[in-house]
Protein backbone atom coordinates (compact mmCIF):
# COMPACT_ATOMS: atom_id res chain seq x y z
CA UNK A 1 0.00 0.00 0.00
CA UNK A 2 1.43 3.37 -1.00
CA UNK A 3 1.70 6.31 1.36
CA UNK A 4 -1.04 8.08 -0.58
CA UNK A 5 -3.36 5.09 -0.15
CA UNK A 6 -2.60 4.98 3.56
CA UNK A 7 -3.25 8.69 3.94
CA UNK A 8 -6.38 8.42 1.84
CA UNK A 9 -7.85 6.10 4.46
CA UNK A 10 -7.66 8.87 7.01
CA UNK A 11 -9.37 11.32 4.68
CA UNK A 12 -12.01 8.68 4.00
CA UNK A 13 -12.77 8.29 7.68
CA UNK A 14 -13.18 12.04 8.18
CA UNK A 15 -15.37 12.32 5.09
CA UNK A 16 -17.50 9.51 6.40
CA UNK A 17 -17.92 11.32 9.71
CA UNK A 18 -18.98 14.43 7.80
CA UNK A 19 -21.51 12.38 5.86
CA UNK A 20 -22.98 10.94 9.07
CA UNK A 21 -23.27 14.47 10.50
CA UNK A 22 -24.99 15.67 7.33
CA UNK A 23 -27.50 12.81 7.53
CA UNK A 24 -28.15 13.47 11.20
CA UNK A 25 -28.95 17.07 10.29
CA UNK A 26 -31.50 15.78 7.81
CA UNK A 27 -32.88 13.39 10.41
CA UNK A 28 -33.34 16.19 12.92
CA UNK A 29 -35.04 18.47 10.41
CA UNK A 30 -37.35 15.59 9.61
CA UNK A 31 -38.20 15.14 13.29
CA UNK A 32 -38.75 18.92 13.64
CA UNK A 33 -41.19 18.74 10.77
CA UNK A 34 -43.01 15.67 12.07
CA UNK A 35 -43.46 17.24 15.51
CA UNK A 36 -44.48 20.66 14.20
CA UNK A 37 -46.46 22.77 14.75
CA UNK A 38 -47.43 21.41 18.20
CA UNK A 39 -43.81 21.32 19.35
CA UNK A 40 -41.15 23.84 18.46
CA UNK A 41 -37.46 23.61 19.12
CA UNK A 42 -36.01 25.39 22.08
CA UNK A 43 -32.41 26.17 21.24
CA UNK A 44 -32.60 27.21 17.58
CA UNK A 45 -29.74 25.91 15.49
CA UNK A 46 -27.54 24.93 18.45
CA UNK A 47 -27.26 21.17 18.57
CA UNK A 48 -24.15 20.51 20.61
CA UNK A 49 -21.68 22.00 23.06
CA UNK A 50 -18.38 21.02 24.55
CA UNK A 51 -16.65 20.21 21.31
CA UNK A 52 -13.14 21.25 22.17
CA UNK A 53 -10.88 23.71 20.41
CA UNK A 54 -8.20 23.06 22.98
CA UNK A 55 -4.96 21.36 21.97
CA UNK A 56 -4.80 19.40 25.19
CA UNK A 57 -8.25 17.83 24.94
CA UNK A 58 -7.84 16.30 21.52
CA UNK A 59 -10.35 13.48 22.03
CA UNK A 60 -13.08 16.06 22.31
CA UNK A 61 -12.28 17.64 18.96
CA UNK A 62 -14.69 15.09 17.57
CA UNK A 63 -18.38 15.53 18.31
CA UNK A 64 -19.70 13.12 20.92
CA UNK A 65 -23.42 13.80 20.83
CA UNK A 66 -26.08 16.20 19.60
CA UNK A 67 -29.34 17.32 21.16
CA UNK A 68 -32.66 18.80 20.09
CA UNK A 69 -35.16 19.98 22.68
CA UNK A 70 -38.78 20.84 21.98
CA UNK A 71 -41.27 22.85 23.97
CA UNK A 72 -45.01 23.15 23.87
CA UNK A 73 -46.44 26.60 24.50
CA UNK A 74 -49.28 25.14 26.57
CA UNK A 75 -47.04 23.62 29.21
CA UNK A 76 -43.70 25.29 29.78
CA UNK A 77 -42.54 22.77 32.37
CA UNK A 78 -42.69 19.88 29.93
CA UNK A 79 -40.01 19.44 27.30
CA UNK A 80 -39.54 16.67 24.80
CA UNK A 81 -36.28 15.98 23.11
CA UNK A 82 -33.92 13.74 21.27
CA UNK A 83 -30.20 13.17 21.45
CA UNK A 84 -27.94 11.25 19.13
CA UNK A 85 -24.82 9.89 20.77
CA UNK A 86 -21.94 8.78 18.59
CA UNK A 87 -19.54 7.58 21.24
CA UNK A 88 -19.25 7.23 24.99
CA UNK A 89 -17.57 4.83 27.35
CA UNK A 90 -19.05 1.36 26.89
CA UNK A 91 -21.30 2.50 24.05
CA UNK A 92 -21.05 -0.08 21.29
CA UNK A 93 -22.82 1.86 18.56
CA UNK A 94 -24.47 5.25 18.05
CA UNK A 95 -27.92 5.52 19.57
CA UNK A 96 -30.81 7.89 19.25
CA UNK A 97 -32.54 8.69 22.53
CA UNK A 98 -35.91 10.36 22.87
CA UNK A 99 -37.93 11.36 25.86
CA UNK A 100 -40.10 13.67 27.86
CA UNK A 101 -38.88 15.62 30.85
CA UNK A 102 -41.19 17.22 33.37
CA UNK A 103 -39.35 19.96 35.24
CA UNK A 104 -39.81 21.30 38.72
CA UNK A 105 -37.51 24.20 38.08
CA UNK A 106 -36.56 25.55 34.69
CA UNK A 107 -33.72 27.68 35.96
CA UNK A 108 -31.46 24.65 36.15
CA UNK A 109 -32.55 23.17 32.84
CA UNK A 110 -29.58 22.23 30.67
CA UNK A 111 -28.86 21.24 27.10
CA UNK A 112 -27.84 17.76 28.13
CA UNK A 113 -30.56 16.82 30.63
CA UNK A 114 -32.02 14.09 28.44
CA UNK A 115 -28.56 12.77 27.60
CA UNK A 116 -27.50 12.81 31.25
CA UNK A 117 -30.63 10.97 32.30
CA UNK A 118 -29.85 8.17 29.87
CA UNK A 119 -26.09 7.99 30.29
CA UNK A 120 -25.25 9.30 33.74
CA UNK A 121 -28.07 10.02 36.15
CA UNK A 122 -30.38 7.06 35.90
CA UNK A 123 -30.14 4.26 38.35
CA UNK A 124 -30.31 1.09 36.26
CA UNK A 125 -32.63 -1.57 37.65
CA UNK A 126 -34.44 -4.58 36.38
CA UNK A 127 -37.28 -3.43 34.08
CA UNK A 128 -35.64 -0.04 33.98
CA UNK A 129 -32.36 -1.02 32.47
CA UNK A 130 -31.88 1.62 29.80
CA UNK A 131 -31.23 -0.64 26.85
CA UNK A 132 -31.51 0.70 23.32
CA UNK A 133 -34.48 -1.47 22.45
CA UNK A 134 -37.30 1.06 22.42
CA UNK A 135 -38.52 0.23 25.90
CA UNK A 136 -39.64 3.33 27.80
CA UNK A 137 -37.80 3.87 31.07
CA UNK A 138 -39.04 6.02 33.91
CA UNK A 139 -36.68 8.42 35.67
CA UNK A 140 -37.09 10.11 39.01
CA UNK A 141 -34.31 11.15 41.34
CA UNK A 142 -33.83 12.98 44.63
CA UNK A 143 -30.44 14.07 43.49
CA UNK A 144 -31.55 16.01 40.42
CA UNK A 145 -34.35 18.00 41.92
CA UNK A 146 -34.93 20.35 38.99
CA UNK A 147 -36.46 17.36 37.20
CA UNK A 148 -39.73 16.04 38.53
CA UNK A 149 -39.73 12.97 36.30
CA UNK A 150 -38.83 11.81 32.83
CA UNK A 151 -39.59 9.06 30.36
CA UNK A 152 -36.84 8.04 27.98
CA UNK A 153 -36.16 5.42 25.34
CA UNK A 154 -33.48 4.69 22.77
CA UNK A 155 -32.85 2.84 19.54
CA UNK A 156 -29.67 2.09 17.66
CA UNK A 157 -29.22 4.92 15.17
CA UNK A 158 -28.74 2.54 12.25
CA UNK A 159 -32.13 0.97 12.94
CA UNK A 160 -33.78 4.18 11.72
CA UNK A 161 -33.51 3.18 8.10
CA UNK A 162 -36.19 5.40 6.59
CA UNK A 163 -39.00 7.78 7.33
CA UNK A 164 -41.46 5.05 8.31
CA UNK A 165 -39.05 3.61 10.87
CA UNK A 166 -38.47 7.12 12.18
CA UNK A 167 -42.20 7.65 12.65
CA UNK A 168 -42.84 4.25 14.23
CA UNK A 169 -39.79 4.09 16.48
CA UNK A 170 -39.29 7.70 17.50
CA UNK A 171 -41.99 10.18 16.52
CA UNK A 172 -45.14 8.26 17.48
CA UNK A 173 -43.90 7.09 20.90
CA UNK A 174 -42.47 10.55 21.60
CA UNK A 175 -45.78 12.20 20.77
CA UNK A 176 -47.60 9.71 22.98
CA UNK A 177 -45.43 10.39 26.05
CA UNK B 1 -39.20 33.92 3.35
CA UNK B 2 -36.39 31.42 2.86
CA UNK B 3 -33.85 33.41 4.84
CA UNK B 4 -36.34 33.96 7.67
CA UNK B 5 -36.98 30.21 7.84
CA UNK B 6 -33.30 29.32 7.77
CA UNK B 7 -32.51 31.78 10.54
CA UNK B 8 -35.48 30.82 12.71
CA UNK B 9 -37.33 34.11 12.22
CA UNK B 10 -40.46 32.78 10.56
CA UNK B 11 -42.52 32.47 13.76
CA UNK B 12 -44.03 29.14 12.85
CA UNK B 13 -45.34 30.35 9.49
CA UNK B 14 -42.94 27.95 7.81
CA UNK B 15 -45.39 25.14 8.59
CA UNK B 16 -48.25 26.82 6.67
CA UNK B 17 -48.90 25.20 3.31
CA UNK B 18 -49.69 28.48 1.56
CA UNK B 19 -46.34 29.91 2.60
CA UNK B 20 -44.57 26.76 1.42
CA UNK B 21 -46.41 26.77 -1.92
CA UNK B 22 -45.77 30.42 -2.58
CA UNK B 23 -42.11 30.21 -1.55
CA UNK B 24 -41.32 27.17 -3.67
CA UNK B 25 -43.29 28.06 -6.79
CA UNK B 26 -42.36 31.71 -6.36
CA UNK B 27 -38.75 30.65 -6.95
CA UNK B 28 -39.53 28.09 -9.64
CA UNK B 29 -40.96 30.96 -11.69
CA UNK B 30 -37.48 32.43 -12.10
CA UNK B 31 -35.71 29.23 -13.11
CA UNK B 32 -36.00 28.05 -16.72
CA UNK B 33 -39.08 25.78 -16.75
CA UNK B 34 -37.30 22.89 -18.45
CA UNK B 35 -34.60 23.03 -15.78
CA UNK B 36 -36.83 22.50 -12.76
CA UNK B 37 -40.57 23.09 -12.96
CA UNK B 38 -41.21 20.67 -15.81
CA UNK B 39 -39.01 17.77 -14.67
CA UNK B 40 -40.44 18.21 -11.19
CA UNK B 41 -44.12 18.09 -12.10
CA UNK B 42 -43.58 15.52 -14.85
CA UNK B 43 -42.33 13.15 -12.15
CA UNK B 44 -45.82 13.11 -10.60
CA UNK B 45 -47.27 9.63 -10.82
CA UNK B 46 -50.40 7.52 -10.57
CA UNK B 47 -50.84 4.81 -7.96
CA UNK B 48 -51.41 2.16 -10.63
CA UNK B 49 -49.37 -0.95 -11.20
CA UNK B 50 -47.04 0.74 -13.68
CA UNK B 51 -46.76 3.87 -11.54
CA UNK B 52 -47.48 5.87 -14.70
CA UNK B 53 -45.78 9.25 -14.58
CA UNK B 54 -47.39 12.46 -15.74
CA UNK B 55 -44.72 12.60 -18.42
CA UNK B 56 -45.89 9.22 -19.78
CA UNK B 57 -49.56 10.15 -19.60
CA UNK B 58 -48.97 13.40 -21.49
CA UNK B 59 -46.69 11.65 -23.97
CA UNK B 60 -49.54 9.26 -24.85
CA UNK B 61 -51.62 12.32 -25.67
CA UNK B 62 -48.82 13.69 -27.82
CA UNK B 63 -47.93 16.44 -25.37
CA UNK B 64 -44.40 17.41 -24.41
CA UNK B 65 -44.39 20.21 -21.85
CA UNK B 66 -40.92 21.26 -22.95
CA UNK B 67 -42.34 22.42 -26.25
CA UNK B 68 -44.37 25.20 -24.66
CA UNK B 69 -42.60 28.53 -24.78
CA UNK B 70 -44.42 30.19 -21.87
CA UNK B 71 -45.73 29.17 -18.49
CA UNK B 72 -48.13 31.32 -16.53
CA UNK B 73 -48.55 30.87 -12.78
CA UNK B 74 -51.94 31.75 -11.31
CA UNK B 75 -51.89 31.44 -7.53
CA UNK B 76 -55.20 30.85 -5.74
CA UNK B 77 -57.54 31.45 -8.66
CA UNK B 78 -61.01 31.82 -7.17
CA UNK B 79 -64.18 30.06 -8.26
CA UNK B 80 -67.20 30.95 -6.18
CA UNK B 81 -68.86 27.55 -6.41
CA UNK B 82 -65.86 25.25 -6.17
CA UNK B 83 -63.20 27.12 -4.20
CA UNK B 84 -59.60 27.99 -5.03
CA UNK B 85 -56.90 25.55 -6.07
CA UNK B 86 -53.46 26.58 -4.82
CA UNK B 87 -51.95 26.99 -8.23
CA UNK B 88 -53.09 26.87 -11.82
CA UNK B 89 -50.34 26.59 -14.41
CA UNK B 90 -51.02 27.43 -18.00
CA UNK B 91 -48.55 26.30 -20.63
CA UNK B 92 -48.84 28.35 -23.83
CA UNK B 93 -47.40 28.89 -27.25
CA UNK B 94 -46.44 25.34 -28.24
CA UNK B 95 -43.73 25.19 -30.89
CA UNK B 96 -45.80 22.80 -33.03
CA UNK B 97 -49.05 24.64 -32.43
CA UNK B 98 -50.58 22.11 -30.04
CA UNK B 99 -53.29 23.49 -27.76
CA UNK B 100 -52.40 25.21 -24.52
CA UNK B 101 -52.31 23.05 -21.41
CA UNK B 102 -53.78 23.83 -18.00
CA UNK B 103 -52.67 21.99 -14.85
CA UNK B 104 -54.01 22.34 -11.35
CA UNK B 105 -51.67 21.93 -8.41
CA UNK B 106 -53.13 21.38 -4.97
CA UNK B 107 -50.45 21.45 -2.28
CA UNK B 108 -50.63 20.09 1.26
CA UNK B 109 -48.36 20.33 4.26
CA UNK B 110 -49.44 19.25 7.74
CA UNK B 111 -53.05 18.87 6.68
CA UNK B 112 -55.13 16.38 4.75
CA UNK B 113 -57.39 16.86 1.78
CA UNK B 114 -60.34 19.01 2.62
CA UNK B 115 -63.84 17.54 2.31
CA UNK B 116 -65.10 14.10 1.44
CA UNK B 117 -67.80 12.72 -0.86
CA UNK B 118 -69.71 15.61 -2.46
CA UNK B 119 -67.31 18.12 -0.92
CA UNK B 120 -64.16 16.28 -1.95
CA UNK B 121 -61.63 19.00 -2.70
CA UNK B 122 -59.89 17.39 -5.66
CA UNK B 123 -63.15 16.25 -7.25
CA UNK B 124 -64.52 19.78 -6.87
CA UNK B 125 -61.52 21.27 -8.67
CA UNK B 126 -61.91 18.71 -11.44
CA UNK B 127 -65.53 19.74 -11.81
CA UNK B 128 -64.66 23.44 -11.63
CA UNK B 129 -62.14 23.22 -14.43
CA UNK B 130 -64.33 21.04 -16.65
CA UNK B 131 -67.81 22.48 -16.07
CA UNK B 132 -67.39 25.94 -14.65
CA UNK B 133 -64.08 27.30 -15.89
CA UNK B 134 -65.72 30.54 -17.03
CA UNK B 135 -66.49 31.44 -13.44
CA UNK B 136 -62.91 31.68 -12.24
CA UNK B 137 -62.09 35.19 -11.12
CA UNK B 138 -58.83 35.30 -13.01
CA UNK B 139 -59.28 35.89 -16.72
CA UNK B 140 -56.27 33.73 -17.65
CA UNK B 141 -58.18 30.78 -16.26
CA UNK B 142 -61.75 31.75 -17.14
CA UNK B 143 -60.85 32.40 -20.79
CA UNK B 144 -58.73 29.29 -21.12
CA UNK B 145 -59.30 27.12 -24.18
CA UNK B 146 -57.18 24.02 -24.47
CA UNK B 147 -56.20 20.77 -22.80
CA UNK B 148 -57.27 20.57 -19.17
CA UNK B 149 -58.32 18.18 -16.44
CA UNK B 150 -55.00 17.07 -14.98
CA UNK B 151 -54.61 17.64 -11.26
CA UNK B 152 -51.38 17.29 -9.32
CA UNK B 153 -51.74 16.54 -5.65
CA UNK B 154 -48.54 17.69 -3.99
CA UNK B 155 -48.05 16.32 -0.48
CA UNK B 156 -45.48 15.38 2.12
CA UNK B 157 -46.52 11.73 2.60
CA UNK B 158 -48.13 9.11 0.37
CA UNK B 159 -51.73 10.07 -0.37
CA UNK B 160 -53.00 7.07 -2.30
CA UNK B 161 -56.11 6.64 -0.16
CA UNK B 162 -57.13 10.28 -0.43
CA UNK B 163 -56.58 10.19 -4.18
CA UNK B 164 -58.49 6.95 -4.57
CA UNK B 165 -61.50 8.55 -2.89
CA UNK B 166 -61.37 11.54 -5.23
CA UNK B 167 -60.93 9.38 -8.32
CA UNK B 168 -63.99 7.31 -7.43
CA UNK B 169 -66.12 10.45 -7.19
CA UNK B 170 -64.78 11.76 -10.49
CA UNK B 171 -65.39 8.44 -12.24
CA UNK B 172 -68.94 8.32 -10.91
CA UNK B 173 -69.70 11.76 -12.33
CA UNK B 174 -67.64 11.44 -15.47
CA UNK B 175 -67.76 7.78 -16.54
CA UNK B 176 -64.83 6.76 -18.71
CA UNK B 177 -62.47 9.33 -17.28
CA UNK B 178 -59.72 7.87 -15.16
CA UNK B 179 -56.26 8.63 -13.93
CA UNK B 180 -56.34 12.38 -13.93
CA UNK B 181 -55.07 12.97 -10.40
CA UNK B 182 -51.32 12.52 -10.05
CA UNK B 183 -49.32 12.27 -6.88
CA UNK B 184 -46.31 14.48 -6.43
CA UNK B 185 -44.34 14.57 -3.18
CA UNK B 186 -42.36 17.51 -1.90
CA UNK B 187 -39.18 15.51 -1.58
CA UNK B 188 -39.20 14.97 -5.35
CA UNK B 189 -38.26 18.63 -5.70
CA UNK B 190 -34.81 18.23 -4.14
CA UNK B 191 -34.28 15.01 -6.06
CA UNK B 192 -35.04 16.88 -9.29
CA UNK B 193 -32.71 19.73 -8.34
CA UNK B 194 -29.91 17.28 -7.62
CA UNK B 195 -30.38 15.69 -11.05
CA UNK B 196 -30.54 18.96 -12.94
CA UNK B 197 -27.95 20.90 -10.95
CA UNK B 198 -25.03 20.49 -13.40
CA UNK B 199 -27.06 22.24 -16.09
CA UNK B 200 -27.90 25.37 -14.09
CA UNK B 201 -26.54 28.84 -14.67
CA UNK B 202 -24.80 30.59 -11.80
CA UNK B 203 -28.03 32.39 -10.85
CA UNK B 204 -30.08 29.23 -11.04
CA UNK B 205 -27.55 27.46 -8.85
CA UNK B 206 -27.90 30.19 -6.23
CA UNK B 207 -31.69 29.79 -6.25
CA UNK B 208 -31.47 26.00 -6.25
CA UNK B 209 -29.06 26.09 -3.29
CA UNK B 210 -31.51 28.20 -1.32
CA UNK B 211 -34.38 25.90 -2.23
CA UNK B 212 -32.47 22.83 -1.10
CA UNK B 213 -31.60 24.41 2.25
CA UNK B 214 -35.21 25.49 2.66
CA UNK B 215 -36.63 22.05 1.88
CA UNK B 216 -34.03 20.50 4.14
CA UNK B 217 -35.00 22.78 7.01
CA UNK B 218 -38.66 21.84 6.60
CA UNK B 219 -37.82 18.14 6.64
CA UNK B 220 -39.03 17.81 3.06
CA UNK B 221 -36.11 15.77 1.79
CA UNK B 222 -36.25 12.04 1.60
CA UNK B 223 -34.53 10.33 4.52
CA UNK B 224 -32.79 7.06 3.67
CA UNK B 225 -31.23 6.34 7.04
CA UNK B 226 -27.65 6.86 8.08
CA UNK B 227 -25.05 5.70 5.56
CA UNK B 228 -22.99 2.77 6.59
CA UNK B 229 -19.28 2.83 5.84
CA UNK B 230 -18.60 1.62 2.32
CA UNK B 231 -16.43 -1.41 1.68
CA UNK B 232 -13.13 0.42 1.48
CA UNK B 233 -13.80 2.11 4.79
CA UNK B 234 -14.94 -1.11 6.42
CA UNK B 235 -11.76 -2.84 5.34
CA UNK B 236 -9.74 0.05 6.72
CA UNK B 237 -11.53 -0.07 10.03
CA UNK B 238 -11.31 -3.81 10.33
CA UNK B 239 -7.57 -3.97 9.84
CA UNK B 240 -5.63 -5.68 12.56
CA UNK B 241 -4.16 -2.30 13.28
CA UNK B 242 -6.92 0.22 12.61
CA UNK B 243 -6.26 3.91 12.26
CA UNK B 244 -8.28 4.69 15.33
CA UNK B 245 -8.39 2.61 18.42
CA UNK B 246 -10.09 2.53 21.73
CA UNK B 247 -8.86 -0.65 23.28
CA UNK B 248 -8.17 0.45 26.80
CA UNK B 249 -4.98 2.26 25.92
CA UNK B 250 -3.43 -0.65 24.09
CA UNK B 251 -1.41 0.79 21.28
CA UNK B 252 -2.73 -1.01 18.25
CA UNK B 253 -3.11 1.59 15.59
CA UNK B 254 -2.05 1.85 12.04
CA UNK B 255 0.53 4.37 13.12
CA UNK B 256 1.94 2.00 15.71
CA UNK B 257 2.52 -0.44 12.93
CA UNK B 258 4.77 1.96 11.10
CA UNK B 259 8.46 1.45 11.55
CA UNK B 260 9.93 3.52 14.32
CA UNK B 261 11.64 6.60 13.16
CA UNK B 262 14.99 6.71 14.78
CA UNK B 263 16.19 10.14 15.66
CA UNK B 264 19.66 10.33 16.95
CA UNK B 265 19.81 12.24 20.19
CA UNK B 266 23.50 12.40 20.45
CA UNK B 267 23.17 16.13 20.38
CA UNK B 268 20.46 17.99 22.22
CA UNK B 269 17.74 19.44 20.09
CA UNK B 270 17.49 22.52 22.25
CA UNK B 271 20.51 24.08 23.77
CA UNK B 272 21.62 27.22 25.41
CA UNK B 273 24.45 28.87 23.66
CA UNK B 274 27.18 29.24 26.17
CA UNK B 275 28.40 32.59 24.97
CA UNK B 276 25.04 34.28 25.36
Amino acid sequence: MSDIQKGNQITLVFKYIQQVCEECKQLIFKIDSLLAPELSNLYGNRITSEVSANLQTAKRWIIQAIFRTYENEKDGLVNKGITITFWDKDLEQPIITAGKIVYNDLSNRGYWDLWNIWFRWAEKKENNDYKADGRINHFESDKYKHIKEAYVFSWPLVSITDENELIEKIVKPLKEL
Amino acid sequence: MIQAVLKGKSLGYEWKEDILTSTVFGILKYIRPDMLLIPFIESAFLYNEQKTSLWEALFLEGIDMRCYREVEYVFWAWNQKYGEPDLVQIFRNHIHGIDDLLLIIEAKFKSDKSGTDEKDQLARYFEAINDDIGNFSDSSVSNFKGIKGYIIYLTEAKSNLEMEGSNKIIQKKYPGIGGKIFQLRWHQLTETIEKMYPFYTVYEKAMADDLIMYMDKLGLRHFFGISLPDNSLISTLSLKHPIFYNYKNKKQTYFDELEDVEISLKKSIFYKEENL
